[in-house]
């Protein structure tokens, strides 16, 4: 479980982009939708422990981003918008090897945890390939197994579909779709959002609806449409 | 590219360790200096040529690989028969063809992340003097991987400022290319600490 406690951030000087944000996270999939700049990436950054709140605080299964950002690295994976500042190593396999490096595993059991997450990711064909030739969707795919290879128990995406085609956006919605993780997901896309069990609508850096989807994706569309 | 170098197989040269092929090519690179019999050099030429077919690497992508090289070694070959003596540039583009052809021959027959564990394994002592060897070889990876990224980069503020018809333009090219490299930096930076990789 996630909890977000009375977090206020804001990077110094300029006035906070979360005020007095409280939450618990705990269904499967979790949508988060705002206008830019309304603090939903801060928000997500939190949850990982990228962002440490400047008032408030955030823990993971008790464990806190503050003070315990290891452990709830070791928990909590983050997906980027753009994969290709996510993926670090030059082949495929590479990259997803490099994420197992701090847990120190032998080369046997290495290999396996690879082999599986490409193979469940459409990738295996592609394991010996340079990242840089894949295609959009199967880079996000790419970074999202390098991410799920350490087997975390919640993913935050941030943005994840954003840059890519219809057809690669599919892809990884079903890959989205099949995950075990709990998901919290930043996204303007209100079709994937309408998958999702809870929405939380953020503006000017406020929690300002925090409801199911139909719900929350009308409140927010209102909120957008009135002004 | 040396990132799309690496040719997968199962010869003998790409079963031996990376540590052994990185050693014979520092020692082969020290060791070439000093010879200066053209005789010599041509036999270990002809070595080098016979590990490609040991390797059994498509000779299409050795010659393509090559091809640069070759250009440059032209070069100084002419330079030096210019300058100095035939004997000279014949022993200088020899030395060059023989390391060209064992560092293309290490690059497509072992993988970067093999390479990138035998630097660290080799750097492990200087753990004495304050070097994190597992840095280095986060260093050399990331190198390699963000030259293409660099390279798109480029292409795509060439290619706006272009359209602007800014192309003559360096400052044009260069502000955002450096904007866009830092950010990028400030990106990655965040994706490894995120991926619980920063320390």
């Amino acid at each position: 479980m996630i909890v977000v406690e009375a977090v206020t951030h804001a990077f110094d000087p300029d006035p906070p982009v979360l005020v007095d944000v409280s939450v618990t996270l705990h269904e499967r999939r979790i949508g988060v939708i705002g206008a830019n700049g309304s603090g939903k990436t801060t928000f997500a950054r939190l949850l990982n422990g990228l962002v440490v709140p400047t008032k408030g605080r955030v823990t993971v299964d008790g464990f806190d981003t503050r003070r315990q950002a290891r452990d709830v690295r070791a928990r909590v994976g983050f997906l980027f918008q753009d994969p290709d500042n996510q993926i670090v190593m030059p082949l495929v396999e590479e990259d997803v090897a490099f994420s197992l490096k701090p847990l120190r595993l032998d080369a046997v059991e290495r290999q396996a945890r690879v082999g599986a997450v490409l193979e469940r990711y459409g990738l295996s064909a592609l394991r010996g390939h340079p990242a840089h030739a894949l295609s959009g969707g199967q880079k996000q795919l790419l970074a999202l197994s390098s991410v799920l290879v350490r087997d975390p128990a919640y993913l935050v995406l941030d943005e994840p579909t954003t840059l890519l085609d219809l057809k690669n956006r599919r892809l990884v919605e079903q890959a989205i779709d099949g995950l075990d993780a709990t998901v919290v997901c930043v996204s303007h896309d209100l079709d994937l959002m309408r998958r999702f069990d809870r929405i939380l609508v953020f503006e000017a850096g406020r929690l300002v609806f925090d409801g199911p989807a139909d719900a929350a994706i009308s409140f927010y569309v209102d909120s957008q449409t009135c002004c | 590219m040396l990132l799309s170098l690496y040719i997968d197989g199962a010869s003998p040269l790409h079963r031996c360790p990376a540590g052994g092929k990185l050693t014979l090519l520092a020692c082969t690179g020290i060791g070439i200096f000093l010879v200066s019999d053209p005789a010599w050099l041509a036999a270990l030429l002809v070595v080098c040529l016979g590990l490609i077919g040991v390797a059994r690497l498509p000779p299409g992508v050795v010659v393509r690989a090559v091809l640069p090289f070759a250009v440059l070694i032209g070069v100084f070959f002419g330079l030096h028969a210019l300058l100095s003596s035939l004997e000279t540039a014949i022993v200088i583009a020899l030395r060059f063809g023989v390391m060209v052809l064992l560092g293309l021959l290490l690059a497509m027959t072992t993988r970067l992340s093999a390479l990138v564990a035998a630097l660290e394994t080799g750097l492990a002592p200087l753990r004495l003097v304050g070097v994190r060897p597992e840095r280095a070889g986060l260093v050399l990876s990331m190198t390699i991987r963000f030259i293409p990224l660099v390279a798109a980069t480029y292409r795509d503020i060439a290619a706006a400022q272009k359209a602007r018809g800014l192309e003559r333009n360096v400052l044009a090219l260069m502000v955002p290319m450096l904007v866009k490299l830092l950010r990028r930096a400030d990106a990655v930076g965040d994706a490894l600490t995120a991926r619980g990789l920063d320390d």
